[in-house]
């Protein structure tokens, strides 16, 4: 399995369409950099914090379209059949699968990452060194009027920040195991089905949120709830991390960190395992 | 006796279709075993199957003497080339030789030369295979079915689309590598081909098997011979040895086979009558293998 994942990865580094989205996202934080002027401030910080997940949204879809494009190619040619001749069983080749498309989105999310949170580190020790902070001026009295209860101090908003941070590193790392969960998704329904195009579509409707939101109206629909469901949902389950997050007219809890931890490993591990066990029994050809 | 590849009543079915049933082949070590049969016949989900691309419904199969997950380690030992070649279009040859030496493990940067030359790509290494002619695909399909030295090669049509002096030479690698103990499992429609380079033979119709038969077993039933029927027998044997024949066969009903001397049949009529021995008939046949496989399958098909 070693030799057919080495083969695999050097096959990746070959292809064009790999580095299409590192190069892109290097391309952003240069000009980004470059673009860095004044007007800096906490709405600007704020929105690239926000950034951080929802570009993971368009690494899934990328990921997901570069691996299926990458296995009905080898599927399409037959060179899948030249090494199956060799190997104990499909499901090394599924297994493979489920790692290289774990190793892509764990590289894409490096990506991200760099993007992100490297840029809003610099950007927030340019903006505290040149004291472009306009929301939350010295004292109350510098406030809008109307908006003088909302000042805080310059240590309070300090805190603030980095415990916002903090918290939204957590949430980019379970949306990295989210990213994952799905990859395992993609393998499992292109081992059950072997339709590129099926799996194509897949990618977006379940990386855009499209299946969940179908999801929970049905739900909704029929049962006049949604917390149930979007509880457990791969997307939906964010908003109640996030205690400040709101759905309706009511607040959400924040449940613990490891809730979701357990909750997203028991996703990939079932996917991954059924997809192997799929592979298994199924032909190659 | 042991086998590298011994097959133990396997059936394929798909939807109610048998594409394969209770089929039982028996492939010793070294032998260039040709699998004889029509389109649709099995051959290829025969191939699929001892090839590890698919699971049978029923039977079992066992290589190098084991089965299950002891066979799973002898995978590496087997190469094969089944339908198309299956190639990376846009890499070169030996970028899709070099893969494959990846993915077995295979350290010497050699190899995929080595293996170009020998199927005779030696002089396109750097041309993509996607601007490759059908003949050209098909031999480093081969290349690639014999990277890591495969002990078993099965290989589907390994000759569609060569040209003649491509069949040569692919029929003296495949050959050389038998001499060098490689055992192969060949399906071909070119009979002809197949019957020059073929040790033991699987007859296939309709997913069964119709007849198992080693060459020699084989050319004593299909040989180019003349039929004699002679009105006593034991009398015209020995009159047939006296003018000069040995090889002959004098079957139960009362035919001689005479398979050697054949433009001799004046001689033979001659002898016969100046002993006063009526020669009831005699004809001349040319027999080749595709002729015995057409009169096999439509025995066995009359016969159902």
């Amino acid at each position: 399995m070693t030799g057919l994942l080495k083969m695999e990865f050097r096959r990746l580094f070959k292809s064009f369409f790999f580095w299409a989205y590192p190069v892109i996202i290097v391309v952003l934080l240069i000009i980004n950099k470059l673009s860095v002027n004044e007007k800096q401030d906490e709405i600007a910080l704020t929105v690239v914090l926000e950034l951080s997940t929802n570009i993971l949204y368009i690494a899934m879809i990328v990921c997901g379209i570069l691996m299926v494009s990458f296995w009905s190619k080898e599927d399409k040619h037959g060179y899948t059949k030249n090494i199956l001749g060799n190997v104990s069983g499909r499901h090394i080749l599924t297994i493979v699968k489920l790692i290289t498309s774990t190793c892509v989105m764990l590289f894409y999310s490096v990506f991200n990452f760099i993007y992100c949170f490297v840029s809003y580190k610099i950007e927030f020790e340019k903006m505290v060194k040149t004291y472009r902070v306009y929301l939350y001026p010295e004292s109350a009295d510098l406030m809008p009027k109307g908006f003088e209860d909302r000042w805080i101090s310059r240590e309070q908003y300090d805190l603030e920040t980095a415990e916002y941070f903090n918290r939204t590193i957590h949430r980019y790392l379970l949306m990295v195991l989210v990213g994952l969960v799905i990859m395992a998704l993609i393998v499992l329904l292109y081992e059950l089905l072997r339709s590129a195009t099926f799996a194509y579509v897949m990618v977006i409707l379940v990386s855009t949120k499209f299946i969940e939101n179908l999801v929970l109206n049905l739900v909704a629909l029929i049962t006049d709830k949604i917390d149930p469901v979007a509880q457990n949902l791969l997307f939906t389950q964010f908003m109640y991390f996030d205690e400040y997050a709101s759905v309706g007219e009511e607040m959400n809890p924040g449940l613990p960190l490891w809730t979701f931890l357990v909750r997203n490993i028991i996703y990939l591990a079932v996917l991954a395992t059924s997809a192997i066990l799929i592979s298994k029994k199924k032909d190659s050809v | 006796m042991s086998y590298i590849l011994e097959t133990d009543n396997l059936t394929k079915t798909f939807g109610k279709k048998k594409a394969l049933n209770n089929v039982s082949i028996h492939v010793g070590e070294g032998d260039i075993y040709g699998l004889v049969g029509r389109n649709g016949a099995g051959k290829t989900t025969l191939m699929k199957i001892t090839g590890g691309l698919a699971h049978p419904t029923s039977g079992t199969y066992s290589m190098f003497g084991k089965t299950g997950r002891e066979m799973s380690a002898y995978a590496k030992k087997r190469g094969i080339l089944i339908e198309d070649p299956g190639l990376l279009m846009d890499c070169n040859g030996i970028e899709n030789l070099w893969l494959k030496c990846i993915a077995l493990g295979i350290k010497d940067k050699k190899e995929p030369k080595k293996l170009m030359e020998m199927v005779g790509l030696g002089d396109v290494p750097k041309l993509k295979t996607k601007k490759y002619s059908f003949g050209m695909k098909q031999r480093l399909g081969l290349a690639l079915a014999l990277v890591g030295n495969p002990e078993l090669v099965i290989l589907d049509e390994p000759i569609n689309g060569f040209d003649p002096q491509g069949i040569t030479s692919v029929r003296e690698l495949i050959t050389a590598k038998q001499k060098e103990g490689v055992t192969f499992i060949i399906s071909s429609h070119i009979l002809g081909e197949l019957s020059k380079i073929a040790t033991k033979y699987g007859f296939i119709n309709n997913g069964k098997i119709i007849e198992e038969s080693t060459t020699k077993e084989l050319l004593d039933k299909c040989k180019s011979k003349i039929e004699l029927i002679p009105s006593d027998v034991p009398k015209a044997c020995t009159i047939i040895e006296k003018i000069g024949f040995k090889d002959y066969k004098v079957l139960e009903n009362g035919v001689i086979n005479i398979y050697e001397q054949l433009d001799r049949t004046g001689n033979i009529t001659n002898a016969l009558a100046a002993e006063s021995i009526a020669t009831i008939e005699i004809t001349k046949k040319y027999e080749e293998l595709e002729d015995y496989y057409v009169q096999l399958v439509n025995g066995k098909e009359g016969q159902q």
